[in-house]
């Protein structure tokens, strides 16, 4: 993994609107929230950093693939443009074999978590997106489970 | 002067013809009725006899009432088919009697048409009503309208022919075949109107709620309206009877004089309808066009009274005239805004019963006034012109009061549709129980003692004091720290209270270990914070204080900083509610603060240094105060110099006082002289929206458009908070988010309210605009009403590159970058030393971008 600074903030913006949960933010706050985020590249194979219990950031996924698996298991396959490391962000404590790896090359735009708990204060109806990611992983993660049985 | 049909929408055409089509037809069938009724009422029976008739109307319709109810759950275009299919079977019939019974006939045909009649024409308003809202109601009546006016003159053409050469009877079998084609139309209009289950539910919820419509004040004065004018207009009929019978003795004669009079009656009110309904209707609304009629009969009563006897016969046939060229032209339409602001349920119920029982009622009582004013006075023309003068000026009267009663029933609606206020906010108590938070406080969990402290603070804060002795000795020293703090809050002067404190003894071995016994101690520093005064030395702990790591020393830091008024600490505050640090606790104590010294707050606002959130910040604070200082204070932020974020939080502030403390006074010149300027910039924004054009990267424009809207947004709403600072538009707030929200029918209620309530200039620039069903066609507008041209979009470009908005111009940057503009690279560069970091940023990628276009 390298940071780089490839992106302009305003390129930067267009890819963090992207996402659905941040959608009806007013154009200033995508902005002041893309001001923040550290563009990062992966190679394939790498691991994206995703920190366990006290998560302290997480990725838009910009541009590639990647893979959240546990151990050799795929949960999920995380294709641009989508979010990974969510569940961490909120405290939600996931196992030590599980991990992000990267597929083919990647790009992504790490979010710290301090400012995006100023946004979520001042926008809770983040929350709602939040809400409807987890669920749409959740049930990703049962569609795959109830395939393999 | 603009053609009435080309105030149709394209896809409101099918709607606007298939309603013409009906009423046309519903219109030509109740004009024949009323000409056969009283053709052959007359030809048999004296008419003297027409008050009775009246009366009876009034007894017969009630019962009719009762009938029409039960079409309960059934769509207004079903009741209408089976009205005009009952019609077509009935005059059949009745052209059958009259060979054997002409006097009955003659009777039950009056009664009849006074029922069915009516009846008809409400049902088709009322499908009306369901399909067109207001605003489309200003466009669309005057050609629906004009549609019914036809089918009555053609109706009376057809009459005046048809009654020389056939007689009166041959009406009603044409009548007949008319009612078949209504009931037909109906049948076709069905997906027109809300859907069965729609209404059914409606009907449902009204059967819970029992809505009753005579309980609402506007009801009542909407019924007595009518009953008055229902009165004036039966005399007025009357009296042309009387004058008709007095001239003419043959049922052929009157019925084509009746015809003659209708004809020119329904090409007088088609004129008028296609001509002039749109256009008053648009710019005055509804209500100076209802007045005229009651004017008009008012004024040429009074001149026929001024008038040679002989002369006055000729001049009264002009009042008839005029009446029914008003009441089936832009009268009949000018009362159907008068329903529009009604609940649905109540709508249905109100125009049914008005239209039936309380017009039938009108000529009952009308009946009984000249049959009584007959043996008063015994009777006599002149007499009769003088009873219309009365019963006129009462009519005026209530005229007068609908005028002001419909503003504040538009609100009420827009209220109701769009929400409005909530009736009860969800608080605190409702969330913790008295009991609940008893057992809290004796809980061994300090999470527990700690949410019970917080929201006793505001709910009981007598229970806090009663038991702070316990608490200032519980074994947490958070929970003592907080309870120091809540009580603090609450005015306890905590810097005696050490003693109270279980403070555990350090084992001194050096100084540190004193230093970390007081570290460790968080009542010990909420005290010390309580403590602190002005002093340098105070003032030098209080900075170190408000960067605790306990939020509860924290806490008393900031209300002691504010306190104290020291200028750097406040600015310190202001720029942690900024950055959204501490926000409850520090706005808490700023407005405390505000409220014994406003000039100590306000004197901030003279800090060039503050950035704009802080400025914003700050105004969230200066709301809680009606305070001269403040009030100026706002009322200069919120100018158009500011900054558009400022300016905004300013009026908002402004509105919140003003709400809180309406007998403080708002300089309006201050704050309207900028109402044009946000006008302007919302206009402008959507032409460059409009400027962007179609085509090109679907995310670059999707950026740029959502920038320039949500700007076009801020205006407006920034026009909205001071039309209502200023005119006392009380649900502004609520117009311009029915306005922004996107529903067709909420918009169309919030700019009916507009229209009622703002004067006559404003509105002209703003409802036109607002009135526009697109983004385009509002830009057209404003372009057209300003003498502007639409922006090319590079040309756009380099407006945007002059915004004072650092986001418009970043976007300006973008679009430059991105589509490889080169003709702005010497902009480009000096956007480079631009104070805003997102505009400097994005000016260095765009001049790289032009660098790699011009040397690929």
């Amino acid at each position: 993994m390298k940071n780089v600074e490839n992106l302009s903030i305003m390129e930067k913006a267009i890819h963090v609107a992207r996402i659905p949960m941040f959608q009806d933010l007013a154009i200033d706050e995508i902005v002041r929230l893309a001001q923040e985020t550290i563009e990062s590249e992966y190679e394939a194979g790498e691991k994206i950093d995703v920190e366990h219990a006290a998560g302290q950031s997480f990725h838009i996924l910009i541009e590639g693939i990647c893979e959240t698996r546990a151990g050799n298991t795929v949960l999920r396959r995380v294709e641009a443009p989508d979010v990974i490391g969510m569940p961490s962000l909120l405290g939600i404590d996931i196992a030590d074999n599980v991990a992000a790896t990267v597929i083919e090359e990647s790009r992504a735009l790490r979010i710290p978590k301090a400012a995006f708990e100023i946004l979520l204060a001042d926008h809770p109806q983040i929350s709602l997106g939040i809400l409807r990611n987890l669920v749409r992983i959740i049930m990703e993660l049962t569609k795959r489970l109830e395939g393999q049985q | 002067m603009q053609l009435p049909w080309s105030l149709v929408r394209p896809e409101e055409r099918r709607l606007t013809l298939t309603l013409s089509v009906l009423h046309f037809v519903l219109i030509a069938l109740f004009t024949f009725s009323k000409i056969a009724r009283d053709a052959i009422f007359l030809d048999k029976l004296p008419a003297s006899y027409l008050p009775y008739m009246y009366i009876a109307l009034a007894v017969i319709s009630a019962g009719a009432i009762a009938l029409i109810s039960r079409f309960k759950g059934a769509s207004t275009s079903r009741v209408l088919m089976v009205y005009s299919l009952v019609v077509a079977v009935s005059f059949v019939g009745l052209a059958i009697w009259y060979l054997t019974s002409p006097g009955t006939v003659a009777i039950t045909l009056y009664l009849w048409t006074g029922i069915f009649g009516l009846g008809l024409v409400t049902e088709f308003w009322l499908l009306a009503n369901d399909v067109i809202d207001t605003r489309a109601a200003r466009r669309l009546f005057g050609v629906i309208g004009a549609s019914g006016i036809a089918g009555g003159l053609a109706a009376a053409f057809a009459a005046t022919a048809m009654g020389i050469t056939l007689g009166p009877v041959s009406l009603l079998i044409a009548g007949s075949a008319l009612g078949a084609v209504g009931a037909w139309l109906a049948r076709r209009s069905e997906d027109l109107t809300p859907s069965q289950t729609a209404i059914a539910e409606a009907d449902d919820a009204e059967a819970l709620t029992a809505s009753k419509p005579w309980e609402s004040r506007y009801v009542r004065l909407l019924a007595g309206l009518f009953l008055l004018s229902g009165i004036t207009l039966a005399i007025v009929d009357y009296a042309f009877k009387v004058l008709l019978q007095s001239e003419l003795t043959d049922g052929g004669a009157i019925t084509s004089a009746l015809g003659i009079f209708y004809s020119i009656q329904n090409l007088v009110a088609l004129i008028a309808q296609l001509g002039l309904a749109g256009v008053l209707l648009s710019r005055f609304g509804g209500r100076p066009i209802a007045n005229a009629l009651p004017i008009g009969i008012l004024v040429g009563t009074i001149i026929t009274l001024g008038v040679p006897a002989a002369l006055g016969l000729l001049v009264f046939v002009g009042v008839p005239l005029y009446t029914t060229i008003m009441r089936v032209s832009l009268t009949r339409t000018a009362w159907q805004f008068l329903f529009f602001p009604l609940p649905d349920d109540i709508r249905r119920k109100a125009k049914r019963t008005i239209d039936v029982v309380v017009n039938r009622t009108a000529d009952a009582i009308a009946g009984a006034l000249l049959l009584l004013f007959a043996f008063v006075t015994g009777g006599g023309f002149t007499n009769l012109l003088w009873l219309i003068v009365l019963v006129c000026v009462m009519w005026v009267g209530l005229e007068i009061m609908m005028n002001r009663a419909y503003p504040g029933e538009v609100r009420r609606a827009l209220e109701r549709q769009a929400g409005g206020a909530p009736d009860s906010v969800l608080k605190l108590s409702d969330l913790a129980r008295p009991d609940e938070l008893n057992r809290l406080l004796q809980s061994g969990s300090v999470a527990d003692v700690l949410y019970a402290i917080d929201v006793l603070e505001i709910l009981n804060p007598d229970l806090v004091r009663e038991v702070q002795d316990e608490l200032l000795t519980h074994s947490s020293s958070e929970v003592r720290a907080r309870v120091l703090a809540s009580l603090n809050s609450l005015g306890t002067d905590i810097t005696t209270m050490t003693d109270q404190l279980r403070i555990s003894e350090p084992e001194i071995i050096d100084d540190v270990s004193v230093e970390t016994a007081h570290a460790d101690n968080p009542p010990d520093r909420v005290i010390e914070a309580a403590a602190a005064g002005n002093s340098a030395e105070s003032i030098a702990v209080l900075a170190e204080l408000i960067d605790d790591l306990n939020r509860d020393v924290r806490r008393v830091a900031y209300a002691s900083a504010a306190r104290s008024g020291n200028a750097v600490l406040v600015r310190e505050m202001i720029r942690r509610l900024a950055a959204r640090r501490d926000v409850h606790f520090i706005r808490s104590v700023l407005k405390d603060r505000l409220l014994e010294a406003p000039e100590q707050i306000t004197v901030v606002l003279e800090d060039t240094t503050l950035t704009v959130s802080e400025r914003s910040a700050l105004i969230t604070v200066l709301q809680c105060s009606d305070h001269h200082a403040v009030v100026d204070a706002l009322c200069r932020l919120s100018g158009s110099d500011q900054h558009r974020r400022v300016a905004s939080a300013a009026l908002g502030a402004l509105l919140s006082i003003h709400r809180a403390h309406p007998s403080v006074p708002i300089p309006g010149d201050t704050i309207i002289g900028d109402l044009d300027s946000d006008i302007s910039r919302y206009g402008i924004r959507l032409m460059q929206i409009i400027g962007l054009g179609e085509g090109g990267n679907p995310q670059l424009k999707a950026l740029v458009e959502t920038a320039l809207r949500e700007r076009s947004w801020q205006s407006l709403e920034r026009a909205f908070i001071r039309m209502s600072l200023v005119y006392g538009i009380e649900r502004a707030e609520l117009a311009f988010r029915s306005v922004k929200g996107g529903d067709k029918h909420l918009a169309s209620q919030a700019i009916e309210y507009l229209d009622t309530h703002l004067p006559r200039q404003l509105k002209d620039v703003i409802v036109p605009m607002l009135d526009a069903s697109t983004e385009e066609e509002r830009a057209k507008k404003f372009s057209h009403l300003k003498g502007l041209q639409i922006p090319e979009a590079t040309a756009l470009a380099g407006e945007l590159l002059s915004s004072r908005d650092p986001m418009l111009r970043a976007c300006a940057l973008f679009v430059i970058g991105q589509l490889n503009w080169t003709n702005y690279y010497s902009a480009v560069s000096d956007a480079g030393n631009d104070p805003d970091p997102v505009v400097r940023d994005t000016a260095v990628w765009a001049r790289r971008r032009l660098k790699e276009g011009a040397n690929p």
